[in-house]
């Protein structure tokens, strides 16, 4: 399977439903081209959570088209999809980290998936914890650790394989103000480097201070607001 | 490093649900060896008894068959007459006391025992290849009143009969045990698969294909396989080495007629490692099963 890097992700009148309930998700069009770095904010219960999810192709929309990497999701074979997946990381509101893997091991995960030497893994993931200020903590149970520290686990985690896509949400909810800072630093360190970056948040003065193009969530549909200093394309 | 790798992305099967697993693996192990042990005996001992007696008939000389001439005088004219007859080795009438003797168990060694009429006895071997014919043989002792020709054939097949039968039970039970064993290896995949859902599912939307996930299923379900397998395997052994020692069985002439002493090691050992080989089976379909639901 050869995927098209000029095509990141594209939804096409994408809608969504949680099992027989309303939908979550109405008439989403959204093209995020590569390079680029998008908010996500929207009132709590809005569906960012949602619409994270099927970025992440972690679920398939109930209607319209959801294109990643240039392939069509509604007649991509199964097995093609953990590859894409391995291609996207993710930052989860509940971090979801594995309790009975070190700390070191959870940021691990990503690298064994995609067979990384175990030399390389461990230089990676040791840069990694360095670079989220945990380096001290990586032989540590997750459960014994504090939401921040948790917080950057997950970030270490979806960052450290080099995904070419990078959503995160609400990664700065349980930081205070300085390592908040600290990660977006992270991040826009990334997107220079070529990642394409969404964030969802409910935090006004982080927009102000890393200012982007914003994705706003309201009823389930989707509208964009630009702003100046607008560091990528979309549609 | 495959192994290293995958038990790093899901706990360890550890507590009761994994104890009693094993515990469960180990019994039906035991339970199967034992069974196929018994099968496999009972067969070498069927053949052992068809070949020992397959050369060997008796011609007995009821005692009361004729007053004018005692038993033994008549079994002498057996035996001269059966002499004569093309596939007949030798044969020999036993003397008044082997047969006393063959005969004490039930009559007892008293005294009165000289005073009863006993039966003649001819001891016939026949060469096994070309034995005579049974029918003929009869024909040609019915000038001798009383005698009648055992072959032994229909006391062998009953024997060989019962331990076909016995061998077939055993083999219904051995199969009976594998299919409950894997009915318990899947049921235990199942449980660790809802046990561990939510590591499962991470696994699954962080990329890892169904493949990887399932893989650890099937190591610690190999694991477990083998723990149980080989602790069955040494319950089987104690059981039947005590069982040989408390009913004193013959094991030094026993032991050979099973075969080769490394065919007997290769089986037993056979038998653990095909429900390691099950069990991962086992574990793969099941969570195979269970992933292909995932998106
Ligand atoms: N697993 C689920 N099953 C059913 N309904 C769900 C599920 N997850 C979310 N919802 C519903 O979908 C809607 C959107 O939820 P979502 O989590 O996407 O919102 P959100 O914008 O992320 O909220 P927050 O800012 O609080 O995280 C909500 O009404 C929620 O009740
Ligand atoms: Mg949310």
């Amino acid at each position: 399977m050869v995927y098209d890097p000029s095509h990141m992700i594209r939804f096409e009148e994408v809608g969504f439903r949680y099992g027989p309930g309303p939908e979550v998700l109405r008439d989403v069009d959204l093209d995020l081209a590569p390079g680029s770095f998008h908010w996500l904010v929207g009132a709590s219960g809005a569906g960012k959570s949602t619409l994270l999810k099927l970025l992440h192709l972690a679920d398939r929309p109930t209607r319209g088209r959801v294109e990643a990497f240039g392939e069509d999701l509604s007649v991509l074979k199964r097995r093609h999809l953990p590859k894409l997946r391995r291609q996207i990381g993710m930052v989860f509101q509940d971090f979801r980290l594995l309790d009975h893997l070190s700390v070191f091991d959870n940021v691990a995960l990503p690298l064994r998936l995609a067979r990384t030497r175990d030399s390389s893994l461990r230089k990676d993931v040791g840069e990694m914890l360095d670079w989220v200020g945990l380096d001290g903590v990586a032989n540590a149970d997750p459960r014994t650790l504090s939401g921040g520290q948790q917080q950057r686990v997950a970030i270490a985690r979806a960052v450290v394989a080099r995904p070419l896509l990078l959503l995160a949400d609400e990664p700065t909810g349980s930081v205070d103000e300085a390592t908040g800072t600290r990660i977006l630093r992270l991040f826009q360190e990334l997107h220079r480097m070529g990642t394409t970056v969404l964030v969802a948040t409910h935090n006004e003065l982080l927009i102000e201070r890393f200012p982007h193009p914003v994705l706003r969530l309201a009823e389930g549909r989707l509208t964009i607001r630009a702003t100046p200093a607008d560091a990528g394309g979309v549609s | 490093m495959k192994t290293r790798e995958a038990e790093a992305a899901l706990p360890r099967a550890a507590g009761a649900g994994t104890a009693l697993l094993v515990s469960i693996i180990a019994l039906m192990t035991w339970l199967a060896l034992l069974a196929l042990g018994a099968s496999v005996a009972l067969g070498a001992i069927a053949r052992e008894r068809q070949a020992g007696l397959a050369g060997r008939w008796t011609v007995e000389i009821a005692a009361e068959a004729s007053r004018n001439k005692p038993s033994e005088l008549r079994a002498r004219d057996a035996a001269q007459i059966l002499r004569g007859v093309p596939g007949i080795v030798r044969a020999e009438p036993l003397g008044r006391d082997e047969i006393r003797r063959l005969l004490s168990p039930w009559l007892g060694n008293d005294a009165v025992v000289d005073e009863l009429p006993l039966p003649g006895l001819v001891d016939v071997v026949v060469d096994p290849h070309k034995p005579p014919d049974v029918a003929e043989l009869r024909k040609r002792l019915a000038e001798v009143p009383g005698a009648v020709i055992d072959d032994h054939r229909g006391w062998v097949v009953e024997i060989v009969r019962l331990a076909r039968a016995a061998e077939a039970v055993a083999i219904a039970v051995f199969v009976m045990v594998g299919a409950i064993a894997l009915l318990a290896i899947v049921a235990a995949a199942r449980a660790r698969l809802a046990i561990h859902a939510h590591e499962v599912e991470l696994l699954h939307v962080i990329g890892a294909a169904d493949r990887w996930i399932a893989r650890q299923f099937q190591v610690s379900a190999l694991a477990v396989a083998l723990r149980g397998g080989l602790s069955g395997l040494i319950l089987a052994a104690t059981t039947i080495g005590l069982t040989a020692w408390g009913f004193q069985l013959p094991v030094d002439r026993l032991l050979p007629l099973l075969g080769p002493a490394w065919s007997i090691v290769a089986v037993a050992l056979a038998v653990p490692a095909a429900a390691a080989f099950a069990a991962t089976l086992a574990a793969r379909w099941a969570s195979m099963r269970a992933l292909r639901r995932l998106p």
